[in-house]
């Protein structure tokens, strides 16, 4: 497996991949200051005394980077799976000697992976900047306790493998289609329920998990099928 | 009698109801190179798909080296090389890069790509990205891809499209080589009779999904001496009642 994923990796080059994860990461890094900011703006306003919390603030970056790393492993999806998959280029992909469903699946885990791991390294230097800012030019009414970060990091955790979810979802949704648009639309529709139910989580935590455990049934359905599709697939 | 390669035994395959192959019978023996001829959808691609595990058969069976195409396709893909409709390439990488890639997929470690690229008439250009080959090039590519991880079967699917005439000489010299000094089992298709008739060991036509015409070269140009070609043309267009 470790062996396909190279060689995947070399096919297919990660570096507009890695310029893109750094370009999201200081989008939402500005973001994140940008939330904080938003008290100042309007010191007598009390609606948005929320803002001045670590744990909101923490929640809503981990909900936006959910979703930018999300559309991102799918389009990451697109070019590793979809294309590699349509056409003539499938002919290719089935002359190697190697079982469908292994080179299947040392796909779906890159494609899986890179998000997770690039939202989850992102995350932590995020979340460690704006913390550290915050000794200096404090934004937050509240103060950061391990429980608070020990939460963040939870939450950092679930959020970047609800990312890993929505990618192979998307994609697999594209797969069915064999179409690019399907699977980037499919993406962005995911990322947008998620994130309306994921809101409740301001005011009830499990939400995160029950919702993070149907994701990963549907992720396991979705392999599945993937690899039932690529068994039969004719070209 | 020589071993035989390839064989297909009542191979039929059907797409939405259509009957695109029908109890075709082929047989290759080792070290021969065999053409199928038969016109535009006459189903020589989709018996070669079909040989290669790329489609299944809707009956019947399809081998090489007695193992099931379906079954036993990662075995087969080991020792076959293979060239089907238009080459597909990674176009950002070099040659080169594109031929080592095929080897690490192939198992196969530390082989070096200049003598293939030699050897297909693309000497120094295993450093030039594929984007920026020409047709005949890349289809010269193809077949040092076919042939680089060493294969006792070769299937190719038109070899010789896009190539100029000394490119068409340099491959019928090549499968020729491949054919008599190291023991490879060619089956091809071309457009180009005159190719197939000085190339071919064996030629096998197919009309309508079906197998009309099956022998050996030379029988066939002692039969016709003059008219080979016409005889070849008016089987694959006539099918059954022309052979």
């Amino acid at each position: 497996m470790h062996k396909l994923i190279s060689l995947e990796i070399r096919r297919n080059h990660l570096r507009p991949y890695h310029i893109a994860v750094l370009i999201c990461s200081f989008t939402l890094l500005a973001f994140h200051y940008f939330m904080a900011a938003i008290p100042l703006i309007d010191p007598t306003e009390t609606d948005i005394e929320m803002f001045s919390s670590y744990h909101f603030l923490f929640h809503l970056n981990h909900l936006l980077s959910m979703s930018a790393f999300g559309i991102l492993g799918a389009v990451m999806g697109t070019r590793f799976v979809i294309e590699e998959y349509s056409g003539t280029r499938a002919i290719l992909s089935f002359s190697y000697p190697i079982r469908r469903k292994k080179m299947m699946g040392a796909k779906l885990w890159l494609i899986f992976c890179y998000p997770v791991v690039a939202m989850l390294l992102g995350g932590i230097v995020i979340d460690s900047i704006f913390s550290f800012t915050e000794r200096f030019f404090p934004f937050c009414t509240d103060s950061l306790t391990w429980k608070t970060a020990g939460w963040a990091f939870l939450s950092l955790l679930c959020h970047s493998l609800l990312a890993g979810t929505v990618t192979l979802i998307s994609t697999w949704i594209g797969f069915l289609k064999q179409s690019i648009p399907v699977t980037i639309v499919s993406a962005i529709l995911t990322v947008t329920i998620l994130c309306q139910i994921l809101s409740l989580t301001f005011s009830f935590r499990p939400v995160l998990f029950i919702l993070l455990g149907i994701a990963v049934l549907l992720t396991v359905m979705a392999v599945k099928s993937f690899f039932h599709l690529v068994e039969n697939m004719e070209v | 009698m020589k071993e035989i390669v390839i064989f297909t035994d009542r191979l039929t395959k059907t797409f939405s109801r259509k009957e695109v192959i029908r109890d075709c019978q082929i047989s290759v023996e080792r070290g021969t190179i065999y053409g199928l001829l038969g016109k535009n959808g006459a189903g020589k691609t989709t018996i070669f798909k079909l040989l290669l595990g790329f489609l299944k058969p809707t009956a019947g069976t399809a081998a090489i080296f007695n193992m099931d195409s379906v079954k036993d396709n990662a075995k087969i893909l080991r020792h076959t090389g293979s060239l089907i409709e238009t080459p597909v390439f990674y176009e950002h990488l070099s040659a080169a890069d594109n031929l080592l890639l095929h080897l690490a997929y192939m198992g196969i470690e530390n082989r070096k790509v200049e003598s293939v690229l030699e050897r297909v008439g693309l000497p120094g250009t295993g450093t030039q990205p594929v984007r920026e080959f020409s047709l005949g090039m890349r289809q010269r590519l193809a077949i040092a891809r076919a042939i680089i991880h060493r294969p006792e079967v070769l299937i190719l699917d038109e070899p010789v499209n896009g190539l100029d005439p000394a490119g068409i000489r340099e491959m019928r010299i090549l499968f020729r080589q491949l054919a008599d000094q190291d023991g490879v089992t060619i089956l091809l298709s071309s457009h180009l009779l005159s190719e197939v008739r000085q190339i071919t060991d064996r030629i096998g036509v197919i009309a309508d999904g079906r197998l009309v015409l099956e022998a050996n070269t030379e029988e066939i140009r002692k039969k016709h001496p003059k008219d080979m070609e016409d005889y070849l043309i008016g089987v694959m267009e006539g099918g059954l009642h022309y052979a």
